[in-house]
């Protein structure tokens, strides 16, 4: 499985494995360099979590700016395009057809990549768009979309050709999250059709008030759950009986429940993070319901596929060990998953774990633990520069510190984010001093500072891992003389592809399967939609204005605390800093519960991922000043992991405290 | 060409179009006509090479043909038009170059020589047993078949290997018998390991296998619903949506209530209220007072004005007791014997304006009521304990 066989073997390189090749390949190199990216990024801002005064001089890396801008590297560059590429590989090997258009793919690929490589510039440069995941600037996410619509086109219809054999549960996994990550991408970046729409109309239409945060919620369990988790599923059931050495894995009952679970359950979770906020009351139920009925569909995948792999240990060509050990490692992170999701949904949990670390440790465990895992697997895989004779020695590092990298982050992040969250609600009993005090009595602790020391080495370690994998692979690339065909084509496994089985036969007047599994696809997801942005609207508390919303939280435009809004959203606030008071004793003095009014003057409303400084909601209420704060926020809180926003002009300094002293 | 391979199709049971797909593979590997070619196979002589070959219909399948390297893929197409062997079961005889060729790949693939996988294949040979045995090559003809044996073992290999299924299962489906204690290696490598066994042998604990479905291929009978599945699985499909339904019924959906401490708001009207659901009837007493005469200098959210902020938990902070606050609100600045007020020891005219005092205008209940709703209402406290901090209730004396 050397370059060279598939330089002899005319066979191969006509074979329907050869047509994916350069495209496979282009995707694989630019997720190993947005990987690179991303993790580099992402460790960096670990630092500045423990020193805040690192690389704090401009704006470009600023924590708030830094670290949103990372994660959109890591989703969308590395996990994104690295699966895409690994679909490409699967495709043809899966149908035994050659890739439709593969000219398409490769522009595809070009408009992807180049649009998410300048949304997350965009980002750092400040240009944030103020949603969780869907930070990248309109013109940004338009490029993706074209890109997105012609790789949709060059997969599904080669997936869609020969419809007269059974097909492999990869397949409509892979259609599937390709629809939906289309799908997911238009939805939830309706705001790109406002900008279009401004050159019609003046005043652009876009959603209002806390709606914006439920399209949001339901994007965030949609992009996890419908792409990440659907695709990279996909990938495990295409790698698996490869990784032994069989061409497929037949459809199992587990597999076809296990698919229709996963598009229907993960979806519906996407208030799971919102618990206690101002978000209907039903909505969160349904959370709740669906992050429960989540573990079942995962479960079934896990089990399905350990239940190929464990008779069959005995077959693993020992090159190929190293993937199935990643694979492993991906699915038990993957089975954690829904039981991390549902301690946020659940209100008795919820309340302690919501808006603590503890988010962004099932953000972690899911990116860059589960999905990556999966991609790492197919990544040595495929590359024969990995399999040769330093292979060994590579694999190892590489999953030592990467499993160690992400262990030791992933415990600093979720048992950090209990420890926390216990504390906030342990309070004072009167709850008198639960609000600023009771904050910052925790935030100067120690172990508050160990658990970030912990995170930042575990990051580190991480980054290290996939240092190593990156250096090792460009170093091969420049050896390999068949650069062409540095994607393996198994002249066993992948020249024969799909052969017509009559057996396996199905009636070819009836509707093609990748057809039903689109549609029924696309109904799941208007129904979601529906029920997640749609029914939300009609809500009437969350159009009526408060009081609160019409005497302070109200931004005309121009005026400075509307300036300062938008300063507040593109330097990336809302990733430390909640806006949202809840119904719970954690949240006891921090003044009026939160309701869905409140925010009716804002979009997007900026509510808050996590509290690694305090609730902002009535800040000003409670008195103080904050220049100091903006400037030196060690000055007054020696405590505070704060980034000093020193860098801003004077102009927008005092537009955002105009902004933050209207916080009443 | 159509009425010879139809008649091929008759005679073997192999769909036509396969036929032609193999008959041009051939033909080109050959360099016959693939005419010719299809017309031998009918009944005719083995034609002679020509330098036309017609274009291949697969050439992704059939150009490695003649290439060692590639026997697995090809085995499918090799078996399907080899009608029989050279048993004498009243098949066609196949020529004798296609023999030649099928048993030289087998021997290949299984480490034989040719000279004995040619002698199974024409008479009937003891089964060799070579460490990496892909079929037992029993030389009966299997009780009325139409293919031999040996053809069909070696498909069912074939089969087992690319669908990733227990050889044992795919001979079971082909009406023949599972091969004894040997864990048939479908793949023809030669760093063959011993098959799956685990998968038909380890099924009490009810792991997932794939005989279930497979049976639901083979016969008309309906599957079970959670064929396949490990029984706990199976369980909690039925336990957790359940828990889930209950869950929605039953829990409380409102704020946290229960030991001091939590508020309790109603999520949908936003009024303060005890556990019970009842509202609290002090506050809604006491909104009305403060909306009446403390909005003009406090505002009615209580952001201030004239006088200062309530909201942001700041009355909280200033007052940490009820009392404190009530007796405030009772004397008013004017009437204060100290020169600062509150926890935070405020100067009682700090703002200019004087905080007038409410002890002649309303009743000590009114006033506890106004109190409490400021409390509850901007410093988010919990009425269930405030009440009683002030005061108020069953639990107070008055």
């Amino acid at each position: 499985m050397t370059a060279d066989v598939s330089h002899d073997n005319q066979a191969v390189a006509e074979s329907p494995a050869a047509s994916s090749q350069s495209v496979a390949r282009y995707h694989l190199w630019a997720s190993l360099i947005f990987l690179m990216l991303g993790v580099g990024m992402l460790a960096v801002a670990s630092i500045q979590y423990v020193v805040p005064t690192t690389l704090s001089g401009s704006g470009w890396l600023s924590y708030g700016r830094l670290r949103p801008a990372a994660i959109h590297f890591l989703l969308y560059g590395w996990l994104t395009l690295g699966l895409i590429g690994a679909m490409y590989y699967a495709v043809p090997r899966l149908t035994g057809e050659r890739l439709t258009d593969p000219i398409i793919a490769r522009i595809g690929f070009g408009f992807m990549a180049f649009g998410y490589a300048i949304g997350g510039i965009g980002i750092l440069a400040g240009s944030s768009e103020g949603i969780r995941y869907l930070e990248a600037p309109p013109l940004a996410d338009m490029i993706v979309l074209i890109g997105m619509a012609a790789m949709a086109h060059s997969i599904v219809r080669t997936i869609s050709k020969r419809n007269d054999r059974e097909r492999s549960p990869a397949e409509w996994f892979i259609v599937a999250s390709v629809i939906w990550l289309v799908g997911l991408h238009f939805i939830g970046n309706l705001n790109m059709l406002a900008v279009l729409a401004t050159i019609v109309y003046s005043q652009p239409p876009t959603l209002h008030g806390i709606n914006t945060v439920v399209l949001a919620g339901f994007y965030q369990a949609g992009i996890i759950g419908l792409w990440g988790a659907t695709a990279g599923a996909g990938i495990v059931y295409f790698l698996a009986p490869r990784l032994v050495g069989l061409t497929s894995f037949k459809p199992t009952r587990l597999s076809v429940v296990g698919f229709w679970g996963l598009g229907i359950a993960w979806v519906l979770t996407g208030s799971a993070q919102l618990t206690y906020t101002a978000v209907p009351d039903w909505l969160e139920t349904i959370g709740v319901m669906f992050s429960m009925v989540l573990l079942l569909p995962v479960a079934t995948i896990v089990v399905d596929v350990m239940g190929f792999l464990r008779g069959r240990q005995d077959d693993v060509d020992p090159k190929n060990r190293y993937s199935l050990k990643m694979l492993y490692i991906g699915l038990a992170v993957f089975a954690a998953l829904p039981v991390l999701n549902l301690a946020s949904a659940l209100r008795a949990t919820g309340g302690i774990v919501g808006f603590t670390d503890w988010v962004y440790g099932y953000e972690l465990l899911a990116i860059l633990g589960a999905f990556s895992a999966w991609l790492f697997a197919y990544v040595f895989h495929v590359a024969p520069p990995m399999v040769s004779a330093d292979a060994v020695r590579v694999q190892r590092w590489h999953g030592w510190l990467t499993v160690l990298g992400l262990a030791l982050a992933g415990f600093a992040m979720l048992v950090g984010g209990l420890v926390a969250g216990f504390t906030w609600a342990g309070g004072d009993s009167a709850g008198v001093v639960a609000a600023a005090e009771g904050f910052e009595s925790t935030a100067d602790a120690m172990w508050n500072f160990g658990f970030a020391i912990v995170r930042m080495t575990g990051l580190m370690i991480f980054a290290i891992a996939q240092a190593l994998l990156f250096s090792y692979a460009a170093t091969a690339w420049f050896v390999t003389e068949d650069r062409k065909n540095v994607l393996a084509v198994d002249p066993d496994l992948d020249v024969g592809g799909q052969e017509v089985n009559p057996e396996l036969a199905v009636d070819p007047d009836a509707m093609p399967s990748w057809l039903r599994v689109g549609i029924i696809a696309l109904a799941a997801g208007i129904g979601a939609f529906v029920l997640f942005v749609v029914l939300p609207s009609f809500d009437s508390a969350s159009a009526t204005p408060t009081i609160l919303a019409d005497q302070s939280r109200i931004y005309p435009d121009g005026s400075d605390a509307a300036i300062g809004r938008d300063i507040y959203i593109r330097e990336g606030c809302m990733y430390c800093h909640t806006q949202s008071v809840r119904p719970i004793v954690t949240d006891v003095g921090l003044g009026p519960v939160s309701e869905a009014g409140d925010y009716a003057h804002e979009s997007p409303v900026q509510l808050g991922v996590a509290r690694m400084g305090p609730d902002l909601t009535h800040l000003a209420a409670r008195g103080g000043s904050f220049v100091d704060h903006l400037q030196n926020p060690r000055v007054d809180r020696p405590w505070s992991t704060m980034p000093s926003y020193d860098y801003l002009s004077q102009a927008d300094l005092d537009a955002l405290l105009a902004y933050v002293n209207g916080l009443k | 060409m159509d009425e010879h391979l139809n008649q091929i199709a008759d005679q073997t049971g192999v769909p036509a179009d396969l036929l032609e797909r193999a008959a041009r593979a051939r033909a080109t590997a050959q360099g016959v006509a693939v005419e010719a070619l299809v017309a031998d196979w009918a009944g005719g002589e083995a034609p002679a090479p020509t330098p036309v070959a017609a274009p291949p219909v697969e050439p992704v399948v059939e150009a490695p043909a003649p290439a060692p390297v590639a026997a697995p893929p090809v085995e499918p197409v090799v078996e399907a038009p080899a009608p029989a062997a050279s048993e004498p079961a009243g098949g066609k005889q196949l020529p004798e170059a296609l023999l030649r060729r099928s048993a030289e790949a087998r021997a290949k693939r299984e480490g034989r020589s040719v000279e004995e996988v040619m002698a199974e294949m024409t008479g009937g040979g003891e089964p060799a047993a070579p460490a990496a045995a892909a079929s037992a090559p029993a030389a009966e003809s299997g009780g009325g078949k139409q293919l031999p044996e040996a053809l069909l073992r070696r498909s069912a290999a074939a089969k087992a290997k690319r669908e990733g299924r227990p050889l044992d299962e795919v001979l079971v489906e082909m009406g023949l018998s599972p091969d004894g204690a040997t864990s048939e290696a479908p793949a023809a490598k030669p760093a063959g390991a011993p098959a799956p066994v685990a998968d038909t042998t380890a099924s009490d604990s009810g792991e997932p296998q794939p005989d279930a479905a497979a049976v639901a291929d083979a016969g008309p009978e309906p599957e079970p619903i959670f064929a396949g599945f490990p029984r706990w699985l199976a369980a909690s499909f039925i336990i957790i949506p359940l828990f889930a339904l209950l869950y929605a019924g039953f829990a409380p959906n409102g704020p946290d209530c229960g030991t001091s401490g939590k508020l309790a708001i109603n999520p949908i009207s936003g009024e303060a209220e005890s556990c019970g659901g009842a509202g609290s009837v002090y506050f809604s007493i006491g909104q009305g007072i403060f909306n009446g005469q403390c909005s003009a200098c406090h505002s009615a959210d209580g952001s201030g004005g004239v006088g200062p902020a309530l909201a942001g938990g700041s009355v909280l902070q200033t007052f940490s007791a009820c009392p404190d606050q009530i007796q405030w609100v009772t004397l008013g600045s004017n009437n204060w014997p100290d020169a600062t007020y509150g926890d935070t020891n405020k100067p009682v005219l700090g703002t200019g304006v004087a905080m007038p005092g409410y002890g002649g205008n309303l009743s000590a209940e009114q006033i506890a009521s106004v109190v409490l709703y400021e409390r509850v209402s901007f410093g988010g406290a919990d009425p269930i304990t405030e009440e009683a901090a002030c005061g108020l209730g069953a639990a107070a004396g008055g």
